[in-house]
Order: C-alpha cells, then structure tokens, then sequence
C-alpha cells in the first residue's frame, strides 16, 4: 500500500507534497537502457521516419523471417510483412512500454497477422500442402548478421531442445506451423486438452529456460 | 469447459492457436484474471523470442516499399489521458489554501491524504506524454483542490475481479484513483466514463501500472457517476462491455 510521503520542497511551492520516486522529475519506465528498441518506438510514436528507419534495421528481418516460416509463400511473406511493418508505423502510439517490450508487441503482431492470413485465405486442401511444416528444418537458409540475433537464435534452439519430443512438436506446428489447437490435435491424434497442456507446458519451459520476464 | 480448463489456454492463446471466437472469449477471462494476464504477458515474450528465431535477411525491395508507404501513412493519435485537458492550468485560481498542519491526515482524513499523496505522483504518469514539469504542477494543484474542498464526496467501490477505485469529487471536478486493478491483455484497456442522466461521455482511457492508476477530470457537472469498463486499447465511443466498476460522484 501506498506510504506516507516525506513531505519535500519544491521551489516556489512549499504546500506541494512529492512522493520520494516522482521527486527528480518523469518516471522512467522499467530499464529502458536494456530496451533501445522501446526507446526507438517511442520516438517512431511521435512520427519520427529516422527513428522508424532504425526500427525497421532492427527488427523487419525477423518480422520478415516469422512470416515467411509461417506462411512459406516468399511473394505473400513480402506483403504480410510489409503490413506488419506499416502497421507497426501506423499504430506506434498504442504501443504501452508497461505492458511489455517493443519487440513482443511488434512480433506478436507480425505472428498474429501470418496467422490470420494462412486461415482466412486457404481452403482445407491448401492446408494440407503446408504440411511441410511438420518437417520444421533446423538449418538457416539466411545469413544473420547481428551477433546478438545468432545468440539468440542459439539460446532458442537449446531451449526448444530441452522441450519433451510433444512438447517441441505442439508448439512447433502451433507457432511455426499456424495451426489451430484443434488442428494440432488433429494432426497428432491426440486429445484437445493435451494439446492445451502440452503447448502451455512447453511454453512455460522456454520461459524459465530463456530467462523470460512478463516485461521481456 | 470447467474453470480449471480455461487456465491452461494461455500457451494456445500467446501462440495465436485459438481461433477468432475463442480467442475473444478468453480475452473476456484475462480481463478476470489476473494470474492468466500475467502469464500471457510472459508467454507471449517467449513467442516473441521464437519469432526472433525465425530471423531471416529480407529482400531489398521491401525496405523501399515500406518505407515508401510509411511516408504517405497517417499515424494513429495517441491515447489523450484525461489529466492531458488544457483546462487544468485554468483552475489555479480556485485552489483552496492548504492549512499547514503537522501532518497531511489530520485535516484530510486518512483516505483523502492517501488519496492526496498517489495523485500528486500523477506527475510521474504524465510525464510519459508531456515532460512538462509545469502541467505537472498545475494538475497536482487543481487535484490538491478538489481533495481539500470541506464539500467534497468521497466513494470507493471493489472490483469483482480484483482491486479497488475511489472518486473524490467536488466543484464539477473529480479524482479517480485505482490500486490492484488486474492488468489486461495487448490491445485493451480500462477507459473511464462520466455518467449523467443525459447520457455516458469518455473521460479517456486510464494509465495503468503495477495495477494503479490515476486520473484528474475536470469536468464532471452534472455527473451522477463515473464507471470504468474494459474497451479496446483504442478506447470506444461508448461503453462496449458492462462497467467493472461504477463509483457515486454525489
């Protein structure tokens, strides 16, 4: 619960009562020096190009990399990545640094919009072409220049990898695969609620095992 | 599907795995848990890393094309808080003088100095938008105002999800404060309304953090109550899902 402030002066006004963090001026949001890429969206949010320009530098290879794992047509990977991207523009003054980092919110919309492609456009029997996505390949196919991207991608892959074998498969067909849980289930011959389970319990693994925190 | 059931949908909703209906309604439960949310929040963090996973060099040409596009794409306007309104500097001149006492409880009350010391920190939430420590000043003046008022009204009300909100009203003006409210998912937001016999206007959307907010409404006239419900991020021209909370202003 809230504390009784100590009462401080403010120049030219003793009556104002500051409350000892708001005292030095603007509340900073939760370490923003190990965010940049908040710092850059914030700046795009005030319809700052440069700023998007830097945004897009940063991160449009993995907004572009999502989509085309998901939807695997390089044509429609281009325009869904583009969306995304525009959209990140577009909207930058909804995004909230207090409920979580600049990179969850622009590739959960990158995840989504793939998402929501694959299932509006295509018939049941299109579906079944992409079942390529069950033989979800390991190797790149793209050189990834940023040192920190290739560490990540490393840390991602140990963890995935320390994922029980159902785990690994329902959340790959799940995230990378598009598909819906009952789709999942489908495809696996397994019960719903298993699915449900086994997403949530890999999900929650990769988060300890990345050291994962809600505002990461 | 029982309660215990719907908990476990967390990994399928960050993963995008629920279709369209499902979806929705399991956004309606995040708004009720606040377990759920924070889970969410975490899961989809770990998505995200997965997507960086999938990082690719893309081509040439889409750079150009967004760009391109971006350059002739109007951005959407931020979110105007309702401690934002210009007419805040305006009310100096109505500020009572404050009895210097040895300390804030006695001529306030508890609730009202408690009430008093989170929304002078309102400083710290405008900030976000307007590093303007002059604004700042004269909102906590006009805030200071309306809680040393001897006619003010004072109503807390609890939510059923969680958390708890009090209006102090007085002079057509009121403070709305929050603690422990659940956070909710991406995309929306609680958004406070001003509710007289003539209808429901937006008093805009509220800031939220670690579960707090605080708001300063300048005009409430006329204002029977003031409500909060959960809307898109966006916020909505009028009341989309029933009020978490509707709190007295008289």
């Amino acid at each position: 619960m809230v504390s009784f402030p100590r009462r401080l002066r403010v120049a030219g006004d003793p009556d104002l009562v500051v409350l000892p963090g708001a005292a030095d001026g603007p509340a900073q949001p939760a370490a923003p020096a190990q965010r940049p890429l908040d710092a850059t969206l914030l700046r795009v949010a005030r319809g700052d190009e440069a700023a998007f320009e830097e945004l897009y530098d940063a991160i449009a290879g993995s907004v572009f990399g999502v989509v085309r794992r998901v939807l695997r047509d390089p044509a429609q990977s281009e325009e869904v990545a583009q969306e995304v991207l525009v959209e990140v523009w577009r909207s930058a003054t909804r995004f909230d640094p207090e409920r979580g980092s600049a990179q969850t919110w622009i590739l959960t919309m990158a995840h989504r919009r793939a998402v929501d492609r694959v299932r509006s456009a295509q018939a049941a029997s299109d579906r079944e072409e992409r079942v390529g996505a069950r033989e979800h390949t390991t190797a790149y196919d793209d050189v990834v220049e940023q040192v920190e991207t290739r560490l990540e991608v490393e840390a991602v892959r140990r963890c995935l990898g320390g994922l029980t074998e159902l785990q690994r498969e329902a959340v790959n067909l799940a995230f990378y695969g598009g598909y819906t849980h009952r789709e999942v289930a489908e495809l696996l011959d397994t019960p719903l609620g298993t699915v449900k389970t086994r997403l949530r319990d890999g999900l929650i693994r990769l988060r300890d095992c990345l050291g994962v925190s809600g505002d990461g | 599907m029982t309660a215990a059931d719907v908990h476990t949908l967390t990994g399928a909703y960050a993963a995008h795995a629920l279709p369209e209906d499902e979806a929705r309604a399991f956004e309606a439960h995040l708004a009720a848990c606040e377990a759920c949310a924070q889970e969410v929040r975490e899961l989809q963090a770990t998505t995200a890393r997965l997507a960086l996973e999938a990082t690719a060099t893309p081509p040439p040409a889409l750079k150009r094309a967004v760009l391109a596009q971006v350059a002739t794409t109007r951005q959407l306007p931020p979110v105007v808080r309702p401690a934002d309104e210009t007419a805040a500097p305006a009310r100096q001149d109505v500020v009572v003088p404050l009895r210097r006492r040895g300390r804030w409880t006695a001529p306030l009350g508890i609730a009202a100095a408690v009430l008093l010391a989170t929304s002078v920190s309102l400083g710290g939430f405008l900030a976000q938008q307007h590093r303007d420590l002059q604004q700042q000043r004269a909102t906590a003046r006009a805030v200071a105002a309306v809680v040393a008022d001897p006619a003010h009204t004072e109503h807390t009300t609890r939510l059923p999800a969680g958390g708890s909100v009090t209006v102090v009203a007085a002079g057509g003006q009121a403070v709305f404060t929050g603690a422990d409210l659940p956070a909710l998912p991406d995309g929306k937001g609680y958004q406070l309304w001003v509710m007289r016999a003539s209808g429901v206007t937006s008093a805009g959307m509220l800031p939220l953090r670690s579960g707090v907010t605080q708001a300063y409404v300048p005009d409430v006239a006329g204002g029977t109550a003031l409500a909060v419900s959960v809307e898109p991020a966006g916020g909505s021209a009028q009341p989309t899902t029933t009020p978490v909370a509707v709190v007295p202003l008289v």
